[in-house]
Order: structure tokens, then C-alpha cells, then sequence
């Protein structure tokens, strides 16, 4: 049983506190061999901006990272349009600058989209991504929604890469979930962690 | 009336306060539900902060919808007026919806050299379509300092009815001189709807 020693300073802040932080940690995920990573509680009106930070994503086979949106828990299918561009540079010094990458785009697709492209994301013990996204207005029932990621990897190259991803989720109904997933095997190991910005 | 119950939480931390969190804190959101011609942030109008208390402030703006069809989101940092001069480069990813195809590249029309005016974070924002809008984030740092220019960077999201277009950007703003409020409106017509909230990085 809890003391009272250890509990007395556990409380939330009343609405007009002042000098808190408005980068709320509303869930956190450490994948372990998962299929996927799901946050599905949590995103609504309470905050109107959402922001994801992925760490240290290593994946069970050479793949990329993606994601995708649901407006019912479980159906992650949402149409999307997306537009993406890739910088790497390899361990030999070959550059390539921020190269549109029409196959990893989306027009009105459902598919998981790839916001970690990395020719692939290796299997070797140092190989990962790390990132972050933003998600928008996903409680708005007016507007269709918009994100935007950044990731940087270690690819098969071999060297690092970075990924510019924006895109609009085609729906005017409330999204309430995300769900990460490597395009192919699983997440090995890596921790996914949700906040909302206060309003 | 209040009762003590409700209330006993709200309270000020002390700059020497710990253990409360306070990494970004929100100083001020607007939310407009019917049109306006411009969103201001003032230091020291209705509870705005915008001076060294913070080295770095983030705006965040969601689903932003237009009057008019396609303009651009404009931004206007300034010390005492929206006017002060700005050096900035953009680039931008765009899918088009009828042939699929995808744009990514310098979108030199919108840089500026020396210019007053707003600088455009959002472009052809659409409001042909009751679903469309923008979203996304500013950076400003060094707003209180009095010896260095200022510096923005941002990334933001639009749709219009043939296009979904990210604009990333940054920009110097050419002055020395505090830099105490920003403005935010479109290129023509007004804000009809949107949210904006000003935080405080701390450092």
C-alpha cells in the first residue's frame, strides 16, 4: 500500500495553473517484436496539436517506417495524400539532396505511408530511425487533417538519410488514433512516445 | 463563486519553482470562429509574453481556413509595427491530385531580400472546398535580444481542391532591436476560422 509520504504531492494542476509545461505526455510504447505500435486513446479535443517522437526504431527485417490513421480504433485506412523528400549521404560520401520520391507518395491512397525511408532501414545492431510528426486538428469534424514528419536513419547504403513527409488525411471526421508499423517484419525494438500541446 | 476546492491548484510556479515540468509553455492561444482580418501577438496585451523571457517561441496554427480561394499565409514578425525587413528562403513539397504528380524544390517566389512585407509560410491555401486549410508550426528565436538579428524557421501543410503543398522555410529578420509582436493574416481576404498558440521554450 502506498504512504502517505509517497502520494501527498500527487495532484493535478487546476486549469489556470501557471508555470506548467504545455508538452502533455499522454502515452508512451516500447516496441518489442510488435507487428505495430497503436496509440488509440487520447487523441481528440482535448489538445488541437499532437506531436509523436519515435527513438531508436530497429526493425526485424530491411524495411521502412510508416504510419497511418483511423477515425474508429481500428480500421487504419484513411485516404491520404502525401508528398515526400529524401537526403542521404553515404559512408563512401556520395550526397543526394532532397530528392522528391514519387514512389513513397500517396494520391488518395489507404496504404501505411512511409515517413522513415531510408533505401532501407538495415537489421544490423546500429541500424534505426529516430523522428518526429506532428498531427493537426485531428478532433476538427470540419476540415481534413493535416501532418508533417522528419526522420533521420541509418540505411543499407550504407549511410544516413533523412525523410521530409507532409501530407493531408482525407477525412472530415475526427481521427482518433495512429498506428506505426515497418513495411515489412516487425518492430524489434524502439519507444513511441504521444504529447499534446496545450490550447 | 469559486470554491476553494476547485481552485486550490491554480497558482503561479516561481522561477526557482521545480519539479512542476515547464519545458514549453503556453502563453496564449486564439481561436477564430468568425472572420477576422488579421491574428496579432503583442507583448503584454492579453497576457502575451514576447520578449527574453524565452530564448525560443513556437507558434502552432491548425486548420486555418480562408475567405478567399488560394492565398498565402502570411507572417509578420515586428518591434513596435509589422514592417520589419526579412532575408528568408523556402522550399516545397507539393502532390497534385489530378495527374498524381509531385513537385519538390526551391520555391524562390516566395523568398525574400530585404522585404517588408509578410512572409508567406502557407500558399495556395484553399477554401474551394469546405475541408480545406493549413496547419503548422513557426519557430522564432532570440526575439529579445538586442544585438543579433532574429531568426524564424517553419514547416506548415495546405490544401486547396487540387493540391496538398508543405512549405519549409527560414528567414532572418533584419533587425537588431527587440522584436515584441507578430502578425498573422492572409495575402487577401480574411481568417475565417483557426487556431493559433504561442508557447514559450524554455531555456
Amino acid at each position: 500500500m502506498a504512504t502517505y509520504k509517497s502520494i501527498s504531492k500527487n495532484f493535478t494542476f487546476g486549469a489556470d495553473f501557471a508555470g506548467g509545461d504545455a508538452l502533455n505526455k499522454i502515452a508512451s510504447a516500447t516496441a518489442d517484436g510488435d507487428s505495430v505500435i497503436n496509440f488509440t486513446s487520447g487523441i481528440d479535443s482535448t489538445y488541437n496539436a499532437y506531436y509523436v517522437i519515435y527513438n531508436a526504431v530497429h526493425p526485424s527485417a530491411g524495411s521502412k517506417l510508416t504510419c497511418q490513421f483511423t477515425i474508429n480504433g481500428s480500421d487504419f485506412n484513411l485516404a491520404l495524400a502525401t508528398a515526400q523528400c529524401n537526403g542521404s549521404n553515404t559512408e563512401s560520401g556520395t550526397a543526394s539532396n532532397n530528392n522528391a520520391d514519387a514512389s513513397e507518395d500517396q494520391n488518395d491512397g489507404t496504404a501505411y505511408q512511409s515517413i522513415g525511408y531510408a533505401d532501407t532501414i538495415e537489421t544490423n545492431a546500429e541500424s534505426c530511425c529516430n523522428g518526429f510528426l506532428w498531427l493537426y486538428g485531428p478532433s476538427n469534424t470540419t476540415f481534413h487533417k493535416h501532418f508533417y514528419s522528419r526522420t533521420t536513419a541509418k540505411d543499407d547504403a550504407p549511410g544516413g538519410a533523412q525523410t521530409f513527409t507532409a501530407g493531408e488525411i482525407a477525412t472530415a471526421s475526427a481521427v482518433t488514433g495512429i498506428s506505426f508499423a515497418m513495411s515489412s517484419g516487425n518492430i524489434d525494438s524502439g519507444t513511441f512516445c504521444l504529447y499534446g500541446l496545450g490550447k | 463563486m469559486a470554491n476553494y476546492k476547485d481552485i486550490k491548484y491554480n497558482f503561479t510556479a516561481s522561477d526557482d519553482a521545480s519539479g512542476v515540468g515547464g519545458g514549453w509553455i503556453l502563453l496564449k492561444t486564439q481561436t477564430i470562429t468568425s472572420a477576422v482580418a488579421a491574428v496579432d501577438f503583442i507583448h503584454g496585451t492579453g497576457g502575451v509574453v514576447l520578449d527574453n523571457t524565452y530564448e525560443s517561441y513556437l507558434i502552432v496554427f491548425c486548420n486555418v481556413h480562408p475567405a478567399n480561394q488560394k492565398p498565402e499565409l502570411l507572417f509578420h514578425p515586428g518591434d513596435g509595427d509589422f514592417t520589419d525587413s526579412k532575408l528568408s528562403v523556402q522550399w516545397i513539397t507539393r502532390m497534385t491530385y489530378g495527374d498524381g504528380s509531385v513537385t519538390v524544390g526551391v520555391d524562390d517566389s516566395n523568398d525574400l531580400t530585404n522585404g517588408t512585407g509578410g512572409q508567406p509560410i502557407c500558399i495556395n491555401v484553399g477554401n474551394g472546398n469546405s475541408t480545406d486549410s493549413c496547419s503548422g508550426q513557426v519557430y522564432m528565436h532570440g526575439c529579445g535580444e538586442t544585438d543579433q538579428w532574429k531568426t524564424y524557421i517553419y514547416d506548415t501543410i495546405s490544401v486547396t481542391p487540387d493540391e496538398m503543398e508543405s512549405c519549409h522555410g527560414g528567414g532572418n529578420i533584419q533587425q537588431t532591436g527587440a522584436i515584441d509582436r507578430f502578425r498573422i493574416d492572409f495575402s487577401a481576404g480574411n481568417i475565417e476560422v483557426g487556431s493559433f498558440s504561442l508557447y514559450g521554450m524554455v531555456d
